[in-house]
């Protein structure tokens, strides 16, 4: 996966000691027998992605409200770029929001949040939708539909937790390929 | 890792499927106390094929581990042979060695590959033993990142088994590169 750095003056959670998988130590201690689990695990990274953040249990509601923050201001950044992209023709406007109520924000009592969504539409009458699936992906940061007439795109967030967003294109029949969200791609998924 | 692109490919088809169901389910109304059932059945299916893939991942580990050992046996110095005397490649046990152990005599301790390894292979076990994730599987990106780390084993082994284990590990090199490039992975 690439790996952006944060920009300038965006935080950061790198830096904090965090305790990773002590649920899992005590189920390696108790199911396999593992005795080096402990040594294992906190030797494990930090809060940097989404696997870390389910595996621990240091995450509380503030960290996940701060990810909700973060994931509405990356969505309207993605909006903002889409929209500057459109070939001639096309047009944006805001779409309908959507709820967002992750199991993570249930887990710790987060209220929901609506999210933007964004439609696109031609002249000759060819639209399509832009949507918020889901911010927790084990091996995202977050993922975004396109939706429309023809192939479903995945716009997915491939950078690190709180670092400068770097979204990729995946067809939803073919994950395999990846390409950057840039505007010539757009025009040419665009009918 | 022979059946992993066949195993991606299933998992594509079920997932789009699950997906078309819950476009429905979202066109239905947007209740966010009752999250759309399919969203609960992406997620079971999305670590059931977690689970799967991760079977093909540690099966080559394996088999590199037993590779590594056949290899250290054969070493021009005695001392290191004696060494590597001490696991049976052939135990169907492998010596009672452990996960992490099997990862270590294919992988440097601590770096990036192995640490991503580890990490994967204490979700695998969450899952295995009964505690779901709490979220989705970007499958495509786990399964490239297995074929990335059946490549790296390879270059491990060089530094530890001497001219043997270079002719192996070139070879072993070569075909995991190729099936990297083919899903889309590094070449």
């Amino acid at each position: 996966m690439r790996r952006n750095k944060p920009a300038r003056g965006e935080p950061t959670f790198e830096q904090e000691p965090v305790d990773l998988f002590p649920l899992l130590k005590r189920r390696e201690a108790l199911h396999m027998g593992h005795s080096n689990a402990v040594a294992v695990q906190t030797k494990i990274g930090s809060m940097s992605t989404v696997l870390d953040e389910v595996t621990s249990e240091t995450v509380d509601a503030v960290h996940i409200r701060r990810r909700v923050d973060d994931w509405e201001k990356r969505l309207n950044g993605l909006y903002s770029m889409v929209g500057e992209w459109l070939p001639d023709g096309w047009q944006a406007r805001q779409g309908k929001p959507v709820i967002m109520h992750e199991e993570l924000m249930r887990k710790f009592g987060v209220a929901t949040k609506r999210l933007p969504t964004l439609e696109l539409r031609d002249q000759a009458g060819h639209s399509a939708r832009l949507e918020p699936h889901a911010i927790w992906i084990i091996g995202e940061n977050g993922r975004v539909d396109l939706k429309r007439d023809g192939p479903r795109y995945f716009l997915v967030d491939t950078a690190e937790n709180f670092a400068r967003p770097n979204w990729e294109a995946v067809r939803s029949k073919r994950r395999c390929d990846r390409e950057a969200v840039t505007r010539e791609w757009l025009r040419r998924i665009l009918p | 890792m022979s059946d992993l692109q066949a195993i991606a490919a299933v998992y594509e088809r079920i997932d789009h499927h699950l997906q078309s169901l819950r476009d429905t389910e979202d066109g239905a109304g947007d209740d966010p106390a009752s999250p759309a059932p399919t969203d609960h059945r992406q997620r079971i299916n999305d670590q059931a094929y977690f689970v799967l893939a991760w079977g093909q991942l540690e099966a080559d580990i394996e088999e590199a581990c037993r590779n590594a050992i056949r290899d250290g046996q054969l070493h021009e110095d005695r001392r290191c042979r004696r060494a590597w005397s001490l696991y049976n490649p052939d135990d169907r046990r492998l010596s009672d060695l452990s996960f992490e152990s099997r990862l270590t005599l294919v992988l440097e301790k601590g770096g990036d590959e192995w640490k991503r390894t580890m990490q994967r292979h204490n979700v695998r076990n969450q899952i295995a033993h009964g505690t779901l994730l709490s979220t989705r599987v970007a499958m495509a990106n786990v399964i490239q990142d297995f074929f990335r780390i059946q490549s790296s084993f390879t270059l491990e082994q060089r530094s530890v088994t001497g001219h043997w284990g270079t002719v192996w590990t070139a070879n072993r090199r070569d075909a995991g590169d190729s099936v990297a490039r083919a899903y889309g992975g590094p070449s």
